[in-house]
């Protein structure tokens, strides 16, 4: 089991959960305001702390959470199932990628055993922050230069309040 | 929608097994610890190699599938433009249709004041336009026929005569109409290219569709400046143009297509005219 404290929860996870958000969406051309990614981003999260209290190995956690992250978008926006599933697995997998690269490498620079990083929620944080920074920076660039893999504002129109209709 | 129905499945899988790879990364890196008393992604080893190997294998199925939806697409859309083509082709001839009374009656008032060679003049002009229509028809292919209208249209905004003569029917011929239309415009642009860079008396621009037994044979002859005979040898080759805005790949790309279809190409030139021949077999 692997449970997490509150201060991670709202240090870590939440503002994880809205940075994936924003990256999947803006690279679909989904763009929300930033009191809807913060609700993504706090459901997201309580569901995150719920899924670790679960008794399952290393991996099974992100690949379970995912789908679930998934739904809550499609609660929150209405945008399609299969559309918010891959906005979440696209920056899902970025983000796995680039903590499979940090995260061995900040632990080797560092010194410090995985264990007691897992064991003290400061660590955990400041283990974060590079990574987390990294994630920003790309949203930034993303939300800067308009990039997208596919501009989903053509198939939707956000008449009804940030929701989304689908033009078809 | 179907552009996304197509692509959304492809980045699903690819960007799982993008997923599922960094999962196992960071599991074998952590495997040698007791961080996680749960265990890791390394006792489903097996398991996960299995589904990869079936993400990878369908990824590679979907990725054909959206090749083959690509040509269809771009076949569709030579359809498309073709249809656009033929319309236009429909309306000239109800123009001409529409014309003929004016022509009639002009022909009469010719007649009338005894002006036969003013007539015969201008019936020939007349008749030039209707036979090209005519023979643009009869090569029994809607999209050469779509192509052909073009390439009349396109010769007389250069003030090039372009004469068609259709001996046979291209319903036998094996070549695909997409492939016959890239050998045909090629030729034919080639051949206004060749009218239009020097400033000749009368260029003119013919094509010849005929039979010879077993074989087609697509005559694309032009009144253009001769041809050496040094580049003749190469000019089939892919990259040899004589003109640096070109690519040179018109004509071996024509070559491509004949040979494709067992058939072969000949070209002769002199001071009167170059003559570009494809020979085909019938089906």
């Amino acid at each position: 089991m692997d449970t997490m404290p509150l201060i991670t929860v709202l240090l870590i996870s939440l503002p994880e959960e809205i940075l994936l958000t924003a990256v999947g969406l803006q690279l679909f051309g989904i763009k929300l305001s930033f009191r809807r990614l913060v609700l993504i981003g706090a459901l997201q999260a309580m569901v995150s702390y719920c899924i670790r209290l679960l008794p399952l190995a290393f991996g099974i956690h992100t690949m379970l959470q995912i789908p679930i992250f998934a739904l809550v978008i499609w609660l929150i926006i209405r945008v399609p199932y299969l559309i918010a599933l891959t906005c979440i697995l696209v920056s899902a997998s970025f983000y796995m990628v680039i903590d499979a690269t940090l995260g061995p490498l900040l632990l080797h620079l560092t010194g410090i055993p995985l264990e007691q990083v897992l064991a003290t929620p400061s660590l955990q944080i400041l283990f974060f922050l590079p990574q987390g920074l990294i994630v920003f920076f790309i949203v930034l660039l993303l939300y800067f230069y308009d990039l997208k893999i596919i501009d989903l504002g053509s198939y939707y129109s956000n008449r009804c309040k940030g929701r989304f209709e689908w033009i078809d | 929608m179907d552009r996304l129905n197509n692509i959304i499945p492809i980045i699903i899988i690819v960007v799982f097994e993008l997923l599922i790879l960094a999962l196992l990364n960071l599991s074998v890196y952590i495997a040698g610890t007791n961080a996680f008393t749960t265990g890791n992604l390394t006792i489903l080893i097996f398991p996960m190699n299995a589904v990869l190997f079936l993400l990878a294998v369908t990824s590679v199925i979907m990725f054909i599938r959206i090749s083959v939806n690509i040509q269809e697409e771009a076949e569709n859309r030579a359809r498309l433009e073709s249809l656009k083509h033929l319309e236009a082709l429909m309306q000239t001839m109800r123009r001409q249709r529409h014309e003929f009374n004016h022509h009639l009656q002009t022909v009469y008032g010719f007649l009338c004041v005894e002006a036969y060679v003013e007539v015969k003049d201008y019936l020939q002009g007349i008749l030039e336009e209707v036979a090209v229509t005519n023979a643009i028809i009869s090569v029994d292919n809607p999209g050469v026929s779509a192509l052909l209208h073009v390439k009349a249209a396109q010769m007389e905004s250069h003030n090039v005569q372009f004469e068609v003569t259709n001996t046979a029917s291209l319903k036998k011929i094996p070549v695909k109409t997409s492939e016959l239309n890239e050998l045909l415009g090629n030729l034919l642009d080639n051949a206004l290219e060749a009218v239009t860079e020097c400033s000749i008396k009368n260029p003119k621009v013919k094509l010849i569709i005929s039979q010879r037994g077993e074989e087609y044979i697509l005559s694309v002859i032009n009144n253009g400046l001769p041809i050496s005979q040094s580049a003749i040898n190469k000019i089939f080759d892919p990259g040899f143009s004589t003109k640096k805005e070109h690519l040179g790949m018109g004509l071996y790309i024509v070559k491509q297509i004949v040979e494709k279809y067992g058939g072969t190409l000949n070209i002769t030139s002199n001071e009167r005219a170059t003559n570009f021949q494809a020979f085909i077999k019938m089906v």
